[in-house]
């Protein structure tokens, strides 16, 4: 078992207040609730937290367009109405409204990342922690989906210094799109999103045929998923999927983005994930043992946010922390049963093992393309998935099935497992 | 001569909404009523005072004709309703296979339903193939298309209601779901022919896609530098401030009681009415004062001092009442919002005070009387219903542009 990881996490106080208008579902005061639920839980004295500088405007503008960032950091509400023009070009208004202290948010959101990154790059930290940040959805010149500026990007391009290739992982409920977009032509980073797709679910991108172009080819990988997905098949995907990609591409670093709105009962999402399911796919990629940068994201019902969020840091400092909710100020969020579990409903997942299936296949397709570096050889990868006609998961994978079975059914031997830190018990359910 | 309106179906068929038989028509009897209608079009255009009248007489009967047309859509949308809030109802029966659909007359409602649906997903296409270019860059979302009342929504009614009402039983055909496998997003088609199919085609079912483009080139796309190896010159600026732990001089020489790490609420304690309001409120009292004392400087660095009910200390009664009431008298109004009646009567207050006395105190408080009331049924975030319609941000318009990561249906817990 490796030592314990050093963990350095990033929180300003000044994101509590920010408040992107009423009715509007993006809430920073969540970082808030889930800043004080850590500390609830005692967790910061498992760790270093510190508070980002505000990113400058010529940091922001390593991705971002020089125009874009300045009108960003000139534009308020009281004058907005002079520049009709510009707001359309940049996209900024209604999903993105323009409030007081826009900036910075974005400097203070957008600082942590940087800093988390650099802090990786010198080695200062095994995994760095940016709840604020994680907005993906912005793109170089214009805002998109609640997102102005990419945090994700720039702590990418950060990483990028230090490290040959880096991984990108998504699991918010909307597809990655700001950071697939910026990275579609480069092999250096990859990108994984697993995100609703289809019924004109915003933003419309993430096919699975989207898979990066030129030097970039088959170094974007989209995983669409229908409504409902649950813990089981999510887990299962999503580690089949990430370690073959870890495998294949051998990343130097890892950027994890934990949207929040792939649970249960979200205001937006859409799916139907428990924490504890969520919280599996933070433990995997931390089990990875590579440096990683973990970030928030979507999250629009603010009581489950901070659950979620409290979970995984406590997943990511070994810190396995008991349902009940410590008294805190924010206690009455918590009711009725005051737990971090959440409430999943009767939800019926559109995603068939068929489906799923044919996804699984089609990326590994997609992967067998890409030979990373010309010192490590391309490995074998037996045919795998099957489509079967019973149920997987109902099958026990210790029991010896019969030669019929083994015919209709072709599964490596090491499936379930990822290596010896392997002990996560929603992985091996079958 | 009756009073008609004519639409058109993606399969050929034109069908005649008929006022006074309040049904649709279909197949061969078209053919007489499209007649009749460019007839009855001929009609007008000649002549002079026989013109007036005729116009006259023919938007009078526009106009009766449109209501007539909402007298037979409200029997549909009534039956759309009652099977939206109620999806297992034994009385709504189920559909038959899809390849039968055509042999059904339209005097049956769920028929109805599928038509106009289909009629109004051309109609959709035909507008968004002209907008195409720029729509790909901006495709949104319309916010109406999620709310439940109205009669264009009955694509995604009918595909929600009837994925909830199919949860278990795969030999139901399902309107939404089953046209949706069947087109687009088949089970058991492989991923490849799944994203073709979706690209260009307009299902019965009407799940059609057209594939956003990625867009490319220098305005979109990241300079990423080639690596040049793993010579880092360490930059110790900007790594962030450490604010926790403490630094040595600031650490606390008091003895403080600290809780293990990862601890949970405990089952019991010793106050003399256990989980009671009084209860709580001390045990919060005591965890905040523990936590103060503990993290120094780090409290007020971080803002703890503006967290919880305690925000309310800094606040007099007076203003307090004075917040409470502007935000319930405007919270039914459309045209007033409480935010900006907040700015107006609490000039000296700034907007972060007046934010942060909104979610530390005032939704905490009402959080606290729904807790009480319905536990089980509480959205802490349904600020709409009782603060006034979606998506006004201080006084502005509702976003309603098509394609808003903003617009999406609500969910019911």
């Amino acid at each position: 078992m490796r030592s314990k990881d050093k963990i350095a996490y990033f929180y300003d106080g000044d994101v509590g207040n920010v408040y992107f208008g009423p009715s509007h579902p993006m809430k920073p005061h969540r970082l808030c609730m889930t800043h004080h639920l850590v500390l609830s839980y005692e967790l910061h004295n498992k760790m270093e937290i510190y508070r980002p500088h505000k990113a400058y405007p010529v940091e922001l503008a390593q991705f971002h367009s020089a125009d874009y960032v300045e009108f960003l950091n000139r534009i308020t509400p009281d004058t907005q109405a002079l520049f009709s023009n510009e707001m359309v070009k940049y996209n900024l208004g209604e999903d993105c409204p323009v409030f007081e202290n826009l900036f910075e948010f974005c400097q203070i959101y957008a600082g942590g990342t940087i800093d988390a990154a650099r802090r990786l790059n010198n080695q200062l930290c095994d995994i760095a922690i940016n709840w604020a940040g994680g907005l993906h959805h912005a793109k170089k010149c214009e805002a998109s989906g609640f997102c102005y500026v990419n945090d994700l990007v720039l702590g990418i391009l950060e990483l990028l210094k230090h490290h040959a290739r880096v991984l990108y992982i998504d699991i918010d409920v909307h597809h990655g799109d700001g950071v697939e977009e910026a990275f579609y032509f480069t092999d250096r980073v990859m990108t994984v999103s697993f995100h609703k797709y289809g019924d004109m679910f915003f933003p419309g991108t993430g096919d699975l045929k989207d898979v990066g172009e030129r030097e970039g080819k088959f170094y974007a990988i989209n995983v669409p998923l229908k409504d409902g997905i649950d813990d089981t098949s999510f887990c299962r995907l999503f580690k089949l999927v990430i370690t073959k990609v870890v495998e294949t591409y051998q990343p130097g670093a890892i950027v994890l983005q934990c949207g929040a709105d792939s649970l249960a009962g979200d205001r937006l999402g859409c799916f139907n994930l428990s924490i504890e399911g969520h919280a599996a796919c933070v433990r995997l990629v931390k089990n990875l043992n590579l440096p990683l940068l973990v970030t928030g994201g979507g999250g629009y019902t603010k009581e489950n946010v901070a659950r979620c969020w409290t979970v995984e840091t406590g997943i990511l400092l070994d810190a396995e922390l008991p349902d009940e909710i410590p008294e805190n100020d924010y206690i009455k969020y918590f009711a009725p049963d005051y737990s971090l579990k959440i409430p999943s409903g009767p939800m019926e997942n559109l995603n068939s093992k068929s489906y799923l299936n044919s996804i699984r296949q089609q990326v590994h397709e997609n992967l067998r393309s890409i030979q990373h570096s010309p010192s490590v050889q391309l490995q074998e990868v037996p045919p795998d998935f099957y489509i079967p006609d019973f149920d997987e998961d109902e099958q026990n994978p210790d029991e010896r099935v019969n030669r019929h079975k083994k015919d209709k059914q072709i599964q490596r031997d090491d499936e379930y497992y990822a290596g010896d830190n392997d002990n996560d018990h929603i992985m091996d359910d079958a | 001569m009756a009073n008609r309106g004519l639409f058109n179906s993606g399969d050929g068929w034109v069908f005649v909404l008929s006022s006074s038989d309040d049904e649709y028509v279909n197949g061969e009897e078209n053919n007489g009523g499209t007649e009749n209608f460019g007839e009855q079009r001929n009609g007008v255009e000649g002549g002079n005072d026989d013109d007036m009248e005729m116009k006259t007489s023919v938007v009078d009967e526009g106009l009766a004709s449109r209501k007539r047309k909402q007298e037979c859509c409200s029997g549909m949308l009534d039956w759309i309703i009652k099977v939206a809030k109620n999806p297992c109802d034994p009385t709504i029966g189920s559909l038959p296979e899809v390849d039968k659909w055509k042999s059904y007359g339209c005097d049956l409602l769920w028929k109805q339903v599928l038509l106009v649906r289909d009629t109004m997903l051309i109609r959709r296409n035909a507008n968004s193939s002209s907008l195409q270019t720029n729509l790909q860059k901006k495709q949104k979302m319309h916010p109406s298309l999620y709310d439940d009342r109205k009669v264009s929504e009955t694509l995604r009614c009918s595909e929600r209601l009837l994925s909830a009402k199919n949860s278990h039983n795969k030999s139901h055909d399902r309107i939404g779901v089953e046209s949706l496998s069947s087109v687009s997003h088949s089970d058991e088609d492989c991923a490849d022919e799944q994203s073709n199919s979706k690209a260009d085609s307009v299902g019965f079912a009407g799940n059609f896609h057209r594939k956003k483009k990625i867009p490319l080139g220098p305005l979109f796309q990241a300079d990423v530098p080639e690596f040049c190896g793993e010579a880092y010159e360490i930059d110790y600026k900007w790594l962030g401030t450490r604010i926790w732990p403490l630094e040595k001089q600031e650490q606390n020489k008091n003895l403080i009681e600290r809780d293990p790490i990862g601890r949970g609420r405990q089952e019991s304690c010793g106050c003399q009415f256990p989980r009671s309001l009084e209860c709580v409120k001390f045990h919060v009292a005591e965890k905040r004062r523990k936590v103060k004392l503990e993290l120094s400087s780090a409290f007020y660095k971080w803002k703890f001092n503006w967290m919880g009910e305690e925000v309310a200390l800094s606040w007099i009664k007076e203003d307090e009442n004075k917040f409470q009431d502007i935000v319930k008298s405007n919270c039914l109004s459309s045209e007033k919002y409480f935010w900006d009646e907040l700015f107006k009567f609490f000039p000296r207050k700034d907007r972060e005070a007046l934010v942060n006395y909104y979610y530390n105190v005032f939704l905490l408080r009402r959080r606290g009387y729904q807790n009480r009331k319905d536990a089980n049924n509480i959205d802490s975030d349904d600020e709409e219903s009782e603060f006034g319609p979606v998506g006004n941000r201080f006084g502005r318009k509702a976003a309603n542009s098509p394609g808003s990561i903003f617009c999406t249906p609500k969910k019911s817990r």
